[in-house]
C-alpha cells in the first residue's frame, strides 16, 4: 500500500526511502499451547512470557529513533480467546526530519473473546519533526482492548514538532472512536491549552468501572476513554486508571506493565 | 412546494427557532467555567470552526444527502457518535436534535425528512438539521453554512448573558467568523458518505463540556 | 389551527399527564406551592415536576431535599438565562423534559412545571401546559395585583401567597384578593398560607377539579386545548373555568 501518498500532508514530504517492513505480533490458539507469530520491523518483538492461553511481548526499537522518511509499521492480531499483553520497552522520539515527515502505522485486531492490553510509552515529537500516526483497531464482539497512548510535544526545552494522530477504533464492525488529534504548538484555545502531553487510556469492548477522580467519556459503543492534558508527563494520574481497568481484563496477566 | 432556498436558510438560521437552542451556549459557558479568558472568546470560535463545527457541519451535509436519497440515517448517527466521545456532549446535541426532529415533523409532515427521522427518536442535532435542510430545499453548502452560523450565533448570544459585553461587539464577532465559516462550507459541502466525515478533535473543549453538568451554577445546558 | 396544542406524535396519548404550570415573580413561593401540592396529593396522584431556574437546578435540589417526591421524578431544565423564553417562545426543552417524565414513569396523572422566577409578564404557552397558576405574595406589596399583567388577569388560578405575613408587611391580604377577582373577571383567586389549612384545602380542591376537567375533556374528540383563556384562529377568546367551579367543555 502506498502509505507515503496516503499520508502526505501539504507541509511535509513523506518518502519511504527505507524499506518498510511490518513488525508483527500474532497470537493464535493452537491445541494445548498457543502459537506466537513474530516479525521484526522498525521495532522488534521480544517474548517475555508465553503459555497456553496468553503471552506477554515487549516491543524493542531496532533503531533508537524515528527519522525523516521512516515508516514504522506494526500489525498486532490476537486470535479468539487469547490474551496478549504488549508493552513498549521505551518511548519513541521522532527527530528533526530535515524536511521529511515520518509515519507510524499501527493496526490492531482483536478477535472474539480475545484480549489485548498495550501499555504504550510516549511518542515524543521533537523540533522539526512531522509525524503522521495511524492507529486502527478492530475489536470483535466479546473482545477487549485496553490501550494507553501517550504523545508529547518536544523534548525538554523545545516547542516540539507536529503530530497528526488519526485513530479509528471499531467494535463489532461499528465505528466506536474516530479522531484526528492534532498536536503542535500554537493551536487556539480549547485545543490543548498549555499542555505538552496528551495521555489517553481507552477501553473498548466493555464498559469499565469508573475510577473516582478520573472523568471518563462513555463511548456509544461499549468502551470508555480517560484523557489527561498535561504539562509534565510524570504528573499523569492514568496509571491508577490503568491498574483498575487492567484488573478487569479476563485471563492471567503478567505483571501490570506500567 | 419548496420555499426559496435563501428564505429557507434564513428561517432555519433564526436563533428563535423553537428547537431549544437557547438553552445552549455552543460550549462557551463550559469554557468560561473551565478558565477561558473572555478576551479569548473570538479565538475559541476559530477553534470550534476548525474542529467540532467541522464534524457537525459534515454530518448535517451527509444527513441531507442521505435523506434525499431515501437512505437510513443510523450509520450516520454512529459515525457522528464515534467522533463525539463524551456522552455529555452527545446528550446535549441530542436534546436539540429532538427539538429539530419535532419541528421538522410539524413543518414538513410526510416529507423524506419526516420519514428519515421517524425511526430515530433521539437524533443528533446535525443529523436532524441535515434532514430538515433536505425538507427545506437547502443544498449542501447552505446546510453546512447553517450549522456553522448557528453554532457561532448561539455562542455570541450566550456571551451576552455570560460576559459584560456590548451587543454590537458580539455581532462583530459573528461577522468576522464569516471567512472561517466559509472554510467549513468548502471543506464539507460535497460529502456524501459517513466514513468521509472529518474527525478533528479539540481535547480541552471536550473536557470542559464533559465537566459541565458537575458545575452547580450554570445558565446553559451545554 | 386545530393541532397547535396536540401532543407530539412521539408521545403516545395514553401516557400524557395533566400539565400544570406555575409562574410568578421570584421569591413568591412557587417552589413551596409545588412542594405543598406534592405533599397534599402525592398519595393519591402520580406526580412529576419540572423546574426551570436561573442557575440550573437550585429549585429542583430544594424540592428533592424537601423529600416530598421521589427525586427521580423531579427534573431541572436549563433555560440559558431566558426563563420567559423557555415557557413561552420556545418550550422545546421543557416539553421534552415533561414527555421524558411521562414516559419514564408512565402513567403520570399530573406534571407540574415551575417557571424560573420572572416578571409579571411571564405566562406559559398553551403548547407546554394545560393550565397555569400565577403566584404573587403579600410581601411583594398590595399594588402588584392592580398593576396587572397577563398572568394576574388570565391565569387559570391566581394565588396570593403567604397571607400569614400580611400584618407584618402592612398589606391587606383580603383586599389583594378582592382586587384580584376584579382584575380577573371573577376567575378564581386563592389567598394561601401554609399555616391556614382551609386555604391549603382550597388549593388541593382546585387542582383536583382541574385534573377532572382535563380528563373529561379528553373524551371530546377535538383538540383538548389549553385550559387557559386563549385566542383562536377565528379571533374569539374564551375561558374554561368559572368563578367558583370548574366546567369541562
Amino acid at each position: 500500500m502506498p502509505m507515503a501518498a496516503r499520508t502526505a500532508t501539504s507541509a511535509v514530504t513523506v518518502s519511504t526511502h527505507t524499506e518498510v517492513r511490518t513488525a508483527r505480533v500474532e497470537l493464535w490458539p493452537g491445541g494445548r499451547s498457543s502459537r506466537l507469530v513474530l516479525a521484526a520491523g522498525l521495532v522488534t518483538p521480544r517474548v517475555v512470557r508465553h503459555d497456553a492461553s496468553g503471552a506477554e511481548v515487549a516491543l524493542l526499537a531496532t533503531t533508537a529513533t524515528l527519522l525523516g522518511g521512516d515508516t514504522l509499521r506494526l500489525a498486532v492480531e490476537v486470535g479468539p480467546g487469547m490474551r496478549l499483553d504488549l508493552r513498549d520497552v521505551a518511548g519513541t522520539v521522532a527527530y528533526h526530519g530535515r524536511g521529511l515527515g515520518c509515519v507510524v502505522d499501527a493496526s490492531l485486531r482483536v478477535h472474539e473473546g480475545a484480549t489485548l492490553a498495550w501499555a504504550g510509552e510516549p511518542l515524543v515529537v521533537a523540533d522539526g519533526s512531522a509525524v503522521t500516526r495511524h492507529l486502527r483497531a478492530d475489536v470483535d464482539e466479546g473482545g477487549r482492548l485496553l490501550l494507553r497512548d501517550r504523545v508529547a510535544l518536544g523534548r525538554s526545552g523545545q516547542d516540539g514538532g507536529r503530530l497528526d494522530c488519526h485513530t479509528a477504533l471499531r467494535h463489532a464492525g461499528r465505528p466506536a472512536l474516530v479522531e484526528h488529534l492534532e498536536v503542535r504548538a500554537g493551536l487556539g484555545p480549547g485545543a490543548l491549552g498549555t499542555a505538552r502531553v496528551v495521555d489517553t487510556l481507552t477501553a473498548l469492548g466493555w464498559r469499565p468501572d469508573t475510577v473516582a477522580g478520573h472523568a471518563a467519556y462513555r463511548l456509544h459503543e461499549p468502551g470508555s476513554v480517560v484523557r489527561e492534558l498535561l504539562d509534565e508527563a510524570h504528573t499523569s494520574g492514568l496509571p491508577t486508571v490503568w491498574a483498575a481497568w487492567h484488573a478487569e481484563l479476563p485471563g492471567q496477566p503478567g505483571q501490570p506493565p506500567i | 412546494m419548496l420555499p426559496h432556498p435563501e428564505f429557507a436558510a434564513m428561517l432555519l438560521a433564526d436563533g428563535r427557532l423553537p428547537v431549544g437552542g437557547h438553552t445552549q451556549s455552543s460550549g462557551l459557558e463550559p469554557a468560561l467555567l473551565g478558565g477561558l479568558e473572555p478576551r479569548d472568546v473570538p479565538a475559541l470560535v476559530a477553534t470550534r470552526l476548525r474542529t467540532v463545527v467541522l464534524v457537525d457541519a459534515a454530518t448535517a451535509v451527509v444527513a441531507r444527502h442521505r435523506t434525499l436519497a431515501g437512505l437510513p440515517l443510523d450509520d450516520l448517527q454512529l459515525a457522528w457518535a464515534a467522533r463525539t466521545p463524551s456522552e455529555v456532549v452527545r446528550a446535549a446535541s441530542i436534546a436539540v436534535g429532538r427539538g429539530q426532529r419535532r419541528l421538522a415533523q410539524r413543518l414538513w409532515p410526510g416529507s423524506a425528512a419526516a420519514s428519515a427521522l421517524a425511526p430515530m427518536p433521539a437524533p443528533a442535532r446535525p443529523v436532524a438539521v441535515g434532514a430538515m435542510a433536505a425538507a427545506a430545499g437547502l443544498d449542501g453548502a447552505r446546510t453546512a453554512r447553517l450549522v456553522a452560523y448557528d453554532d457561532v450565533q448561539s455562542l455570541c448570544a450566550a456571551a451576552l448573558k455570560l460576559c459584560p459585553l456590548d451587543p454590537v461587539e458580539t455581532t462583530e464577532w459573528l461577522l468576522h467568523a464569516g471567512p472561517g465559516i466559509e472554510e467549513v462550507v468548502a471543506a464539507v459541502a460535497h460529502l456524501t458518505e459517513p466514513d468521509g466525515i472529518p474527525a478533528p478533535s479539540a481535547p480541552l473543549l471536550e473536557q470542559w463540556q464533559h465537566a459541565h453538568p458537575t458545575h452547580p451554577r450554570r445558565l446553559f445546558s451545554a | 389551527m386545530p393541532d397547535t396544542t396536540t401532543p407530539d406524535s412521539t408521545t403516545p396519548v395514553t401516557t400524557r399527564a395533566f400539565r400544570l404550570g406555575v409562574a410568578g415573580p421570584v421569591g413568591t413561593g412557587k417552589s413551596s406551592l409545588i412542594a405543598m401540592v406534592c405533599r397534599e396529593l402525592g398519595d393519591e396522584l402520580r406526580l412529576g415536576v419540572v423546574t426551570n431556574d436561573i442557575y440550573t437546578d437550585e429549585d429542583a435540589r430544594m424540592l428533592r431535599a424537601a423529600g416530598v417526591l421521589d427525586p427521580e421524578r423531579i427534573r431541572a431544565v436549563e433555560t440559558g438565562a431566558c426563563p420567559h423564553t423557555a415557557i413561552r417562545d420556545d418550550v422545546t426543552a421543557n416539553l421534552l423534559a415533561v414527555e421524558d417524565l411521562e414516559a419514564d414513569f408512565a402513567p403520570l396523572d399530573l406534571v407540574l412545571v415551575e417557571s424560573g422566577g420572572d416578571n409579571l409578564t411571564a405566562t406559559f404557552s398553551p403548547a407546554l401546559v394545560d393550565a397555569q397558576v400565577f403566584v404573587l405574595d403579600v410581601a411583594g406589596g398590595g399594588d402588584v395585583v392592580r398593576k396587572g399583567g397577563p398572568g394576574i388577569s388570565r391565569a387559570d388560578l391566581l394565588v396570593v401567597n403567604k397571607t400569614d405575613l400580611a400584618p407584618h408587611v402592612g398589606v391587606d391580604a383580603d383586599l389583594m384578593q378582592v382586587q384580584g377577582r376584579e382584575a380577573r373577571d371573577g376567575r378564581p383567586v386563592i389567598g394561601l398560607s401554609r399555616t391556614d389549612p382551609a386555604s391549603v384545602a382550597q388549593l388541593r380542591a382546585w387542582v383536583l377539579a382541574m385534573l377532572g376537567a382535563h380528563r373529561s375533556g379528553h373524551h371530546v374528540p377535538v383538540d383538548p386545548g389549553p385550559m387557559a383563556p386563549h385566542s383562536h384562529a377565528d379571533g374569539g377568546a374564551h375561558s374554561h373555568v368559572g368563578g367558583d367551579g370548574v366546567h369541562a367543555h
